[in-house]
């Protein structure tokens, strides 16, 4: 008994011509020796052919440094791979999903007021692109869904970086509120320069769950009350690994955090709390004298970034 | 130990370990759906046939997986793209004599039929490997891709291509 031939055979393996060029490789086979390859070298071997060319570009799996998607002068993504090349490409090209498709970079980085068109770019371009830091500018309507968007299904980021630096309308609080109640464990979390009341209790909590290092101090109005600064320091106090926390937060908040607990002073206003020798320190904000700087710090040794 | 004849296009029989063939998603499939692995089958009289993988081919992908035997076979597709691959040197030494030649590149073509992932991963990365540094015309020449373009119309392609800064 044997089994039919035609059990094994495929339309698009065929025996090969044993002069065969490169070229005789199928388009799944070329693809994967592009993966392997460097920009600069992948580049080189697209141009040799209308196919190579075409699978080249198909290909995606690139690896960079930085992919920066900016709006600042002129809608542009700029990317630089790991041996600093740079790479330019315009969100109205077509073929961006495919030129970073499954691609990877260390950062992500979105700058600069963003309309519906951008976001239907990014949403298209980053989709499979695998980041490990991720800076972007709120600035505009778009940035909290993009910002949601990019962080879908996302369980681990080493750093976040949340950038805006002005005055924020009312649904534009709300929004990036939103945005910060779902953001996924990340190692290192930044919210930078925010005017905006964007910080609640609940949020801070949330915030100082899903995060080794989180710095909250360039938002310089907060609602943060007692209750939110004793379940943050609770939370640095009571986690297994390192925690630090920091965050602008109402001084008379910060009064009243300190009556109930008792603190040793190790200089001036850092402190130690004596039961679970977790730091605290405080200082005034020079812009705004209602408000504390504070930061609180685990007695677990820290981890290097 | 159990032995299963693989038959290559050019009716070449190879009798080969069971165990070896794990290593190929294509015949590991077949195996398991004709029940060759039954006690009850005598699976040594029933030859594979490979009709697109020539002998000389399935020779030198039986002699790499005698050498990987017991290695970790790969599942899926979802291999981590951000890792750096790095043929091994007994590998390197193994693709190396047909290197820019027709084997090779059947023998890739037969890791990719035969579904060996870790064969065909090496390979496009042996591939990979040369064009590393090369000019164009170097690749060209030692590839064996034909310049379908005038010099003009390179030239065209080259500054279309030429994105990077």
């Amino acid at each position: 008994m044997t089994i039919s031939s035609s059990a094994l055979t495929t339309e698009s393996s065929s025996i090969m011509d044993p002069k065969a060029s490169i070229l005789c490789l199928p388009n799944e086979i070329l693809s994967k020796i592009f993966e392997n390859l460097p920009s600069k070298d992948r580049e080189n071997v697209g141009i040799l052919s209308d196919r190579l060319d075409d699978i080249e570009k198909r290909t995606g799996c690139r690896d960079f440094s930085t992919i920066c998607f900016s709006t600042i002068d002129k809608p542009e993504i700029v990317a630089r791979d790991v041996n600093a090349n740079k790479f330019r490409k315009w969100p109205s090209e077509e073929g961006l999903a495919n030129f970073f498709r499954r691609s990877t970079c260390r950062s992500l980085v979105i700058d600069g007021p963003l309309t519906v068109e951008h976001e239907q770019c990014i949403r298209s371009a980053f989709k499979s692109v695998d980041y490990k830091e991720l800076l972007v500018d709120f600035k505009g309507d778009y940035s909290g869904r993009i910002l949601i968007d990019l962080l879908r299904s996302r369980s681990d980021i080493e750093q976040l970086h949340i950038g805006g630096s002005r005055w924020m309308l009312e649904k534009e609080v709300e929004e990036t509120r939103r945005v910060l109640m779902i953001i996924p464990t990340t190692r290192r979390l930044a919210v930078a320069a925010s005017e905006g009341k964007i910080l609640t209790d609940s949020i801070l909590a949330h915030l100082v769950s899903v995060s080794h290092y989180t710095d909250l101090g360039g938002v310089k109005e907060t609602d943060v009350t007692v209750e939110g600064l004793e379940t943050a320091f609770e939370m640095v106090s009571a986690a297994s690994h390192y925690k630090e926390v920091s965050c602008t937060v109402p001084a008379s908040a910060v009064h009243q955090f300190l009556d109930r607990r008792q603190f040793s002073v190790v200089f001036r206003t850092n402190l130690q709390h004596i039961a679970t020798g977790t730091k605290f320190n405080y200082r005034l904000d020079r812009d705004n004298q209602d408000y504390l700087y504070v930061s609180i710090q685990s007695d677990k040794s820290p981890v290097p970034l | 130990m159990v032995l299963i004849t693989l038959v290559s296009s050019d009716e070449q029989n190879f009798p080969v370990e069971r165990e070896l063939l794990k290593q190929s998603g294509t015949i590991e499939t077949l195996i398991v759906n004709m029940n060759l692995d039954d006690e009850d089958t005598d699976a040594a009289a029933m030859p594979i046939p490979l009709p697109n993988v020539k002998g000389d081919v399935l020779e030198k992908v039986i002699q790499w997986m005698e050498h990987h035997k017991g290695d970790p076979v790969k599942e899926g597709d979802n291999e981590d793209n951000n890792a750096e691959i790095v043929v091994p040197q007994w590998d390197d030494d193994f693709f190396k004599p047909a290197m820019y030649g027709s084997k090779h590149l059947e023998l890739t073509v037969a890791a990719s039929y035969l579904d060996i992932k870790n064969l065909l991963t090496l390979s496009c990365k042996a591939i990979s490997n040369t064009f590393k540094g090369k000019t164009g015309p170097q690749i060209r020449e030692e590839w064996g891709v034909p310049n379908e373009f005038t010099p003009e119309e390179e030239e065209a392609i080259r500054k279309e291509n030429e994105w990077s800064e």
